[in-house]
């Protein structure tokens, strides 16, 4: 707990810069209550190239300094920061990796803002995100532009020149920024915040996809004068865009014909990509971020979250668990797949106008980093579309667990057959003694495993496998309070664009009886 | 506000039944309780009516418990894996059957969904459900949904609390607010602790969660516990990075209580003269527990604010058993004699 001096003495510090002095009292308070000061001594590095750290640094003493290592092997300095300077905006603003290396080239002492309070600040204090984002132009923006695969590989001078041309828009909720059909005349980047994708398909509009941070659209537009929006974009939430006008992007390149063509040649891949034309762009182009990186980004940015999420509404929620016991009872390893601890989407960023909770079970997501992470075929899509373990060749190695972005897997002992065969008491009574028999174990022994029998079975990876074969799924099944529901993100974030056309999920009309 | 319960059919139905009670009451000018030779029918009725609600409400119980335990019949219905790929793969060929104009009604479409199911053995599992598709796109969609044959808990919950507060009004009228013997006045007050501490339960139930989440806006308590667990594994990590002597020494001021933040910072100035190398890997150890001390005590403030909200189910539980118990008693008796 700080000390009213020490928090007197923290203030006076840090309204004393320009980036804290206009603040309202109320984010004053936030401020003084919530910021962690982190002295370093000197040659401390603090933050690795490439980190995710989403935090955001004011130095209020000594000098940081960023180094930033090519491919070639080369370490440069890029820049030193003294007293009163800021960084951290990229990460903080857009789930993008460090840039750079942050040491502390002398003793430092910085102010560090969560980003819940980075984003209040910035979404909230107009001086302070007027200077953030002026800030950004300067010394991020460039790099950012990276992330528009049409712009990926352009040498630093060349994204440099677009800074000038970039324009910074915030819309609310609901705000359609390019509609199906009108002229494309941007490219779009999104900082922060997500849009919806829809297209009229026979006649009706259909939810094509989501972009949240860092996705880009329009690239197309720099085909030509022609071209038109394939779709409608929609912002999700408050979101932050990043617009560059082709006009000006190619006023900027003017004079450099043989940049042109190139990025001419890239559009028309990037369309024939999304065509479905061509697949491989990004991994012929030598310049993109590994695919390792990307998946990185995605999963960051949640753009790649595809299947059917547990949602609680935790406003029905009375926090008794019967879900998570539910889940264990018909799981035989006691092994819970359901973890209630995941993300909040506030009522006011979903369609429902619900508080919920996304639960941390199996995604099923549409590029799932489990099974390219399983080297032993034991993971797959089935028909369903659902992501399984194929037990028979799941040997227990744990990189799955690794794989897996939002660490729903589990690893549980290696099967036991001792285990396997006891049973309830109950099921020993004559003729009646079925009716008590318990949900079935998977029924793997070492020399039935196909394949990779001759490895050695360290344990079982396990996660939600919607009560496979029950009939119910036990956590919404025993749910006294109605309050877990299985929900497509499509109805979480817009309502009306269900398959079916509906805005509330069947099984939860049933609950609601 | 969760109004969930409110709304539900059963609350009426309660209500009605509560009313009905109370009116024959009235015309039959019968008091409640006692005067057992003058209103034997309304004593009756409501005897026998309480005990059948009180019925009801147990069965809420049972199946719960008798989920959680694995016994419940349901158990019995589950199909193997290759079941339900070979029903989805077939669902998947009528989907296509039906864009292509094949089985124009719902009707029609839903009886061949539940043969397809049933032919693959997964109809005890698993239902169809058709409905119309949405202006221009497919024109019916089919989902496959699980049949939860014996309903979802919550409807139980709707039932269990409507038809236990209307058993608190039924036990009063047949008991009276005066009953004449010990035995009388026990029932009485164990069933007016079990319906006080219900209505206390559904009020939990519909202000409880909206605050918690206010509560809980910036953690959870499932997100502290994760976090306090992986906060535990850096300081252990962080432990193990320094050297031995040092290591002792930080293990022997982290047993002590209280700790002192003084104690830490009092080290890394010594350190700091005497073993500089030492002190980076210090400093985030320090830091370290000074988070963990920050999440610990949410942890605790956390836990303490949701065992509010369940103790009133360690008065209600224990003595709904009890109450069952003497219920069960008392209509023995009468019965014998
Ligand atoms: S286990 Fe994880 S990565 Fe795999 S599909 Fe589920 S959520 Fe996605
Ligand atoms: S659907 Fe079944 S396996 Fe998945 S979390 Fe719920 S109870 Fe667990
Ligand atoms: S069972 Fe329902 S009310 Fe209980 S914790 Fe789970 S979601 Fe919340």
């Amino acid at each position: 707990m700080t000390s009213a001096k020490e928090k007197s003495t923290l203030a006076e510090g840090l309204f004393a810069l320009p980036l804290f002095e206009n603040l309202s009292k109320k984010h004053r308070e936030a401020l003084l209550e919530f910021v962690e000061i982190r002295e370093f001594p000197p040659g401390t590095d603090f933050i690795r190239q490439g980190e995710y750290t989403r935090d955001f640094f004011v130095v209020l003493s000594g000098i940081v300094a960023f180094y930033r290592t090519e491919k070639s092997g080369v370490t440069q300095v890029l820049e030193q920061l003294g007293p009163g300077k800021w960084f951290g905006e990229l990460s903080a603003i857009s789930n993008q990796p460090s840039l750079a290396r942050a040491k502390a080239d002398t003793a430092c002492v910085l102010a560090v803002l969560d980003p819940g309070l980075f984003k209040e600040l910035h979404q909230f204090s107009k001086d302070f995100k007027e200077q953030v984002d002026q800030h950004y132009r300067e010394r991020s923006l460039a790099q950012h532009l990276q992330v528009v695969p049409l712009l990926a590989g352009l040498s630093p001078e060349q994204l440099r020149a677009l800074r000038p041309v970039a324009r910074f828009e915030h819309h609310d909720k609901g705000a359609v920024i390019a509609k199906e059909g009108e002229h494309a005349e941007d490219i779009v980047l999104v900082r922060a915040g997500g849009l919806s994708l829809t297209r009229t398909i026979e006649g009706s509009q259909r939810l094509s996809g989501y972009l949240m941070a860092n996705s880009s659209f329009g690239e197309h537009a720099f085909l030509g004068h022609a071209e038109l929006w394939h779709g409608t974009y929609t912002t999700l939430m408050p979101t932050d865009l990043l617009v560059l006008p082709i006009a000006d992007v190619r006023k900027a390149l003017a004079g450099q014909p043989d940049m042109i063509e190139r990025l001419t040649k890239k559009a028309t891949l990037i369309v024939a990509e999304d065509s479905g034309e061509v697949t491989g762009l990004y991994d012929a182009e030598e310049d993109r971020a590994s695919l390792d990186e990307q998946l990185e980004i995605m999963v960051h940015s949640e753009s790649i979250k595809g299947g059917e999420a547990l949602a609680i509404d935790l406003e029905k929620c009375i926090r008794c668990n019967a879900c998570v016991e539910a889940c264990v009872s018909v799981h035989d390893d006691g092994v819970p797949r359901l973890s209630k601890k995941g993300n909040r989407i506030s009522a006011e960023a979903n369609a429902l106008g619900k508080e919920l909770s996304l639960t941390t079970s199996c995604y099923h997501c549409e590029t799932p980093g489990c099974m390219s992470s399983c080297n032993y075929g034991a993971i797959r899509r089935d028909s369903q579309g659902l992501i399984r373990f194929v037990w028979d060749n799941c040997v227990g190695c744990a990189e799955c667990t690794k794989g897996c972005p939002y660490d729903v897997i589990r690893l549980t002992a290696p099967p036991d057959a001792e285990a396997e065969e006891s049973g309830s008491w109950l099921e020993n009574i004559p003729l009646i003694g079925g009716l008590f028999a318990g949900p079935q174990r998977p029924q793997l022994t070492v020399a039935e495993r196909g394949y990779y029998k001759e490895q050695e079975v360290k344990g079982k990876a396990v996660k939600c496998d919607r009560c496979e074969g029950l009939p119910f799924e036990a956590c919404v099944y025993n749910c006294p309070c109605g309050a877990i529901e299985r929900v497509s993100p499509s109805l979480i974030f817009d309502g009306q664009i269900q398959d079916d056309g509906t805005a509330v999920a069947p099984q939860q009309k049933d609950a609601d009886e | 506000m969760n109004l969930t319960l409110f709304r539900s059919k059963h609350a009426p139905l309660a209500v009605l039944l509560v009313l009905g009670f109370a009116g024959f009451s009235i015309a039959a000018n019968a008091p409640w309780g006692r005067e057992v030779s003058t209103h034997r029918g309304f004593l009756l009725a409501t005897g026998w009516a309480a005990l059948l609600l009180m019925v009801i409400v147990m069965a809420y119980v049972l199946r719960k418990y008798a989920h959680r335990g694995g016994y419940s019949p349901e158990f019995r219905r589950k199909v193997d894996y290759a079941s339900l790929e070979g029903a989805e793969n077939r669902i998947k060929r009528l989907r296509q059957q039906i864009n292509a104009g094949a089985l124009p009604t719902a009707k029609e479409i839903e009886s061949e969904a539940q043969r397809i199911l049933r032919e693959e053995g997964v109809h005890k599992v698993n239902r169809a459900l058709v409905k119309p598709g949405p202006p221009g796109g497919d024109p019916f969609i089919v989902r496959i949904v699980p049949t939860e044959p014996l309903g979802r808990v919550a409807r139980w919950m709707h039932v269990h609390s409507a038809y236990g507060t209307a058993f608190g009004f039924l036990l009063l009228m047949h008991a009276g607010t005066a009953p004449q013997s010990a035995f009388g006045w026990t029932l009485l007050g164990l069933g007016f602790f079990v319906f006080a501490t219900g209505i206390l339960g559904i009020a939990l139930w519909a202000v409880g969660p909206r605050w918690l989440t206010r509560r809980e806006k910036d953690l959870s308590i499932e997100e502290a516990t994760a976090f306090q667990a992986s906060l535990g594994r850096k300081r252990s990590a962080a432990l193990e990075s320094l050297d031995a002597p040092i290591a002792r020494r930080m293990r022997s001021l982290m047993g002590r209580r209280p700790r002192s933040a003084d104690d830490v910072r009092d080290l890394i100035g010594e350190l700091t003269q005497n073993a500089p190398d030492q002190v980076p890997a210090l400093q985030d150890l320090a830091a370290l527990m000074a988070q963990e001390r920050v999440v610990a005590s949410e942890v605790k403030a956390l836990r303490r604010v949701r065992a509010t909200f369940t103790a009133w189910k360690l008065v209600h539980i224990p003595v709904a058993i009890v109450l069952v118990g003497l219920v069960a008693v008392h209509v023995a008796s009468i019965w014998k004699y």
